[in-house]
């Protein structure tokens, strides 16, 4: 094994500079598209100013809220500024929250909370007024609720006495409760990672498909030394053709994962997204058998690149797993031979994996057949 | 010593080889003849345990060659006809390479001194901007790595220069007499052929390789 991995880094010396491009391509590839993705997002959002008379749990509450709707891009700032650049057209809308909110919502005094200006531009106006207002309307009702519950302790002397914040804080519980398992219901189907605002295209659905090209395109070793006259001469040295070709795709497999393990904690630390460790390896093992028994199959390897970059397409394509969220055009009987599909749903016992695995066997039979 | 008897060899109804025999003893350098497409490459490679012969049995040192193919190929150097190296590797590095794929174990010392020994100085030149005799040179030693017993070339001096030629051949010639080689080539200059071989053989029956012989004043044995 140590002079077999000293044969290889002495050919990866020679080609050190693709080696090293193709294996942190995948990486490099998904966190460019993610962030433009991301910048492009942002200018696609609707431009939303909050003026904020006064600074509270209510209000600070109220702006969270406008700021998680996935289409606003709401800003903070003065009420001179804001109207200028409303008149600008530089802000679509704005929202002044007025001194004395928090209390008035307490209080159910609905009355002159907020006030809104937009220009005949408009276009967040009525969704934002809309959601404002159904935040006021959830929060006076809680106020309601405690009060209520106040008295209702008092009149039947109740030997607890509630506190008008432990029973705000109570509601929001159990209100938090009951959206977890909404969403919990709804991860279910969608079996995609999906986080308070969704990106545009699936960090793990991008690098899938980066990778998958990487691979194919790493793997063209196979498709050269395979033609190579050299490797005749392995005949008359320790290792057969086919103990060669193996360890040399344990070898790549082996740098290919760890290439894996450096994107992982990379895209970790960069889009807190993380992806399970076994499907990541099941998926690493898939994709570089595959792509080894595939090159087999090509003595040119300008034939071998074109049909790569071809099939990749399709995948990404046909799988719609790196296409943004919404546009998915997904083909469902494609998941049962998606090369993705161990990476990011888990599903490993399917046609595509076990068509690698019959191929691997056949690979194996025919050497042991050949050097008999 | 290497004993071929009544080997055939046909590619489907092709019959390339026919019934074959004859020995080759330590320290002896054979000559191989015969027209383009007589069955030279294909009787080497039969013998380098590369292609199975139809019928017929090979015997190296008095083991058969199906007996164990491992350790008879310890014993073989084959030297293709065309040029087996990584073309982006300079000479040290592929003989580093093949080295280390090696039975043979050999310091960085001995490998250069094998290319010395061949008239192959340029040690840290890649193998793409090598003329083609010195690639053919490279050939020749990186095969002798392991130190084979017996060593087949197909046309190792095929578009080399007169001096390389006599250098390739030097080097053959003293591998055989002084440490009893068993050599088999060849070639298609018949100069080199009577100046190299102990003995010649002729395959297929073009008569006009028995005349050209004939003028050299040689008897060839017809195979
Ligand atoms: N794999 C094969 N399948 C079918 N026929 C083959 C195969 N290999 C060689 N032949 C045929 O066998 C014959 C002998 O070929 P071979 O290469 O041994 O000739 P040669 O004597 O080395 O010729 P040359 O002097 O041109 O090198 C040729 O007619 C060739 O077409
Ligand atoms: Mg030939």
């Amino acid at each position: 094994m140590k002079q077999m991995i000293a044969t290889r880094l002495m050919r990866w010396k020679k080609q050190w500079v693709s080696l090293l491009f193709w294996l942190l391509f995948p990486l490099i590839a998904t966190i460019c598209v993610t962030m433009a993705a991301g910048t492009l997002q942002d200018d696609a959002k609707v431009p939303v100013g909050v003026v904020l008379e006064e600074q509270t749990e209510a209000t600070e509450e109220l702006v969270q809220e406008i700021k998680s709707a996935p289409f606003i891009r709401m800003t903070l700032l003065s009420e001179d500024e804001a109207l200028y650049d409303l008149e600008k057209h530089e802000l679509d809308s704005v929202f002044v929250i007025h001194e004395g909110f928090a209390q008035n919502v307490q209080q159910d005094n609905r009355n002159r909370l907020i006030t809104s200006y937009r220009s005949d531009l408009s276009f967040a106006y009525s969704p934002v007024k809309e959601m404002i207002i159904s935040y006021v309307q959830q929060e006076t009702g809680r106020s309601k609720t405690a009060f209520i519950v106040q008295e209702l302790d008092q009149r039947y002397n109740g030997q607890e006495n509630w506190a008008f914040e432990e029973i705000v804080t109570k509601s929001k519980a159990i209100q938090q409760n009951e959206n977890l398992l909404e969403t919990d219901l709804s991860f279910h189907d969608t079996s995609a990672t999906t986080t308070d605002n969704p990106r545009l295209f699936p960090v793990w659905g991008l690098w899938g498909v980066f990778s998958l090209l990487a691979t194919l395109l790493l793997f063209d070793w196979v498709v050269k030394e395979k033609r190579s006259k050299a490797l005749l001469r392995l005949a008359f040295s320790r290792w057969s053709k086919t103990s060669y070709l193996l360890y040399n795709f344990v070898l790549y497999t082996v740098v290919l994962f760890l290439a894996d393990l450096i994107t992982v904690s990379i895209v970790y630390v960069m889009f807190e997204e993380w992806v399970s460790l076994v499907h990541l390896v099941i998926y690493r093992l898939f994709i570089s058998a595959a792509a080894f028994l595939f090159a087999h199959l090509f003595r040119s390897t300008f034939i071998y690149y074109t049909v790569s970059f071809a099939l990749v397409l399709i995948v990404t394509i046909v799988s719609g797993a790196a296409l943004p969220t919404e546009a998915s055009s997904r083909l469902a009987w494609f998941d049962s031979v998606n090369p993705l599909a161990p990476l990011l749903s888990g599903d490993y016992i399917n046609l595509w994996s076990i068509a690698v695995v019959l191929a691997a066997v056949l690979w194996l039979i025919r050497k042991e057949h050949y050097h008999a | 010593m290497l004993e071929v008897q009544a080997l055939s060899k046909a590619y489907g109804k092709k019959q390339i080889l026919k019934n074959l025999s004859f020995s080759v003893k330590p320290g002896e350098v054979i000559g191989l003849v015969g027209e383009n497409g007589a069955g030279k490459s294909t009787l080497l490679q039969i013998l380098a345990t590369l292609s199975n012969p139809t019928a017929g049995t090979v015997m190296l040192n008095g083991e058969s060659y199906q007996v164990n193919l491992k350790k008879t190929r310890r014993q073989i150097g084959f030297v293709p006809q065309d040029i087996a190296l990584w073309d982006e590797f300079t000479v040290k590095e592929n003989m580093i390479f093949f080295e280390k794929l090696s039975w043979k174990h050999k310091n960085g010392d001995e490998l250069r001194k094998l290319c010395y020994d061949m008239k192959l100085s340029k040690w840290n030149e890649s193998v793409k901007k090598l003329s083609g005799g010195m690639k053919r040179k490279l050939n020749i030693a990186v095969t002798l790595i392991h130190e084979p017993n017996l060593l087949l070339l197909d046309e190792p001096t095929a578009g080399v220069d007169l001096k390389s030629r006599k250098e390739i051949g030097a080097y053959l010639s003293n591998l055989a007499k002084s440490r009893g080689k068993m050599i088999l080539y060849t070639s298609h200059d018949m100069d080199e052929i009577m100046q190299l071989c102990d003995r010649i053989y002729c395959i297929g029956e073009d008569p006009f390789y028995y005349d050209v012989l004939q003028k050299y004043g040689e008897r060839p044995v017809q195979l």
